[in-house]
């Protein structure tokens, strides 16, 4: 369900769940949308694989951010921490209530939740987990405006219904202006798309499905995105579920 | 105030707030309403066919090495597991390989290194190496019960392989620690114990503890952690053993780094209800 849409980016998008899942199905929820104001939203949540409500609460995240950021105006500059920060706190109240209503515990909608809203001027993003945003400059520079926390093992993933949430998220706002593309992943893609050393975008990943993202006929295009993330070549260097999307200036 | 009502540009489906007291409490509940499937668009698939795929053939991926999940087996190599128990605990560790090699993704990521105790004091048989690379050497009894001495040992070659990933910019997850027993401890054991309890309250690794038939349990007791209490073979089921650990080890391998996860329920061990 692609809409042409009123707004100066084409969204790419597809996801596919892991080959040798043990559940089966997709936990991964992307979500593309546009404002009023010709503001674009993107968000991607990725349930935890030992959550029990893990695809419902990836679908649930994404959908209250959205919810969250459709009215109303958006702020500029410094002034999106505290809103990004308000809506991740709304996002997490709506994930430990759903837990709560249907007796579980917190960790049974864990997820992780990846959002960036573009307006004509600035990109704001926050980021709660692993995935990683990929920013892509006219000058074909790609930059990731949130850097990795990577390490050891001690360093847990830190999902929306964790203690400790608000505090591990992080923000960013730059400006937009000289930006062409933006691309949101989740784990499951970040061994084949960017260095796990370094954190850095892996630019011959990234450069072909920037430019196979701008053409015409975004449907089918994310119907052959689809397709890509099945690949067995894919598929044997990650085990994890793949959403990817990908937006360009049009 | 103007409503800004948003427009979707594009999702795999529609994504609805449920309404107050729509059930939600299982994982297929309301989010999973099938999307109506789209027209199917042939023509168009078989047209593009060709250059689509070219265009997609460009993305190169990256080259990344696989996070490690580290296993250090401590064995009790000592006389008193000659014969029989020391033939058991050899067939277990060759099930072990031949089971991880059965997944292609654990097999590269589960490290293994092997310490024996008994026979000839502290010797390390193997360290850290891909199950991939491991070739399975033949341990003997006999001897006296080092045990706190192999755990020293064990602590170390550890503390150097996690040094190793850090230094290689390498994920890891946490460690596992098993150590089998089947006897009375010959040197001083306590403060090695205790390293290895710290170690694991604070998450740097988990370690486990077997004993084997005629094993001091109540002494072994005190070697392994408190929350996670020594486990008694039953009688010499280390293919049993070993087949969970390699399933346990296929589990985490397949997870994400720092997820909790459940392990396979264990049925080689007695326990007391």
């Amino acid at each position: 369900m692609i809409a042409a849409a009123d707004t100066a980016w084409q969204v790419v998008a597809a996801s596919k769940p892991s080959v040798n899942h043990r559940k089966g199905h997709n936990e991964d929820a992307w979500l593309a949308c546009s404002r009023l104001d010709r503001s674009l939203i993107l968000a991607i949540a990725d349930g935890a694989g030992s959550a029990r409500c893990a695809s419902a609460a990836s679908r649930l995240a994404v959908a209250r951010a959205r919810n969250l950021l459709a009215t109303g105006p958006l702020p500029f500059g410094e002034p999106w921490h505290e809103r990004l920060l308000t809506l991740l706190w709304g996002v997490r109240s709506t994930l430990l209530w759903e837990a709560e209503r249907g007796n579980g515990q917190a960790h049974d909608y864990a997820t992780t939740l990846l959002l960036t809203v573009v307006t004509t001027g600035e990109l704001a993003t926050l980021q709660l987990g692993d995935g990683a945003i990929v920013v892509r400059h006219r000058d074909g520079l790609l930059e990731r405006p949130l850097q990795p926390v990577r390490g050891r093992h001690a360093s847990e993933t830190v999902f929306v219904t964790s203690d400790g949430a608000m505090e591990a998220a992080r923000t960013a706002v730059l400006p937009a202006r000289e930006l062409v593309g933006v691309a949101l992943l989740t784990d499951g893609l970040e061994p084949v798309a960017t260095s796990v050393a370094t954190g850095a975008p892996h630019d011959p990943f990234f450069s072909p499905l920037f430019a196979f993202a701008g053409g015409d006929a975004p449907v089918r295009r994310s119907r052959e995105l689809g397709a890509f993330l099945d690949t067995p070549d894919l598929n044997e260097r990650t085990q994890d579920d793949k959403t990817l999307i990908l937006a360009v200036r049009s | 105030m103007e409503p800004l009502v948003d427009r979707v540009i594009a999702a795999p489906e529609q994504y609805d707030i449920p309404e107050a007291g729509t059930p939600a409490e299982t994982d297929r509940g309301p989010f999973h309403a099938p999307p109506p499937a789209a027209p199917l668009d042939s023509a168009y698939i078989w047209l593009y066919w060709g250059i689509l795929m070219s265009e997609l053939d460009l993305v190169q991926l990256a080259e990344n090495p696989d996070p490690r999940a580290p296993c250090l087996l401590l064995l009790d190599t000592s006389a008193s597991m000659s014969g029989e128990p020391i033939r058991a605990l050899n067939e277990g560790l060759t099930l072990f390989k031949q089971d991880v090699m059965g997944d292609a993704l654990a097999r590269r990521r589960v490290e293994v290194a092997v310490v024996g105790f008994g026979n000839g004091g502290v010797r390390t048989v193997q360290n850290f190496i891909t199950v991939e690379q491991w070739d399975p050497q033949e341990l003997r009894a006999g001897g006296s019960t080092p045990l706190g001495q192999a755990l020293k040992v064990g602590l170390t070659l550890l503390r150097e392989r996690k040094d190793m990933y850090k230094r290689a910019g390498l994920q890891y997850y946490r460690p596992w620690l098993l150590l089998i027993t089947d006897g009375e401890p010959t040197d001083s054991w306590e403060d090695s114990a205790r390293a290895a309890q710290d170690e694991d309250f604070r998450r740097g690794l988990l370690f486990f503890v077997v004993g084997v038939e005629r094993a001091n349990m109540e002494k072994i007791g005190r070697i392994a952690p408190a929350e996670r209490p020594p486990l008694k073979l039953k009688g010499l089921r280390f293919g049993e053993l070993f087949l969970w650990l390699s399933q346990s080890q296929q589990a985490v391998s397949h997870s994400r780094v720092g997820d909790q996860l459940a392990l396979p329920p264990i049925g080689w061990a007695e326990v007391d209800t």
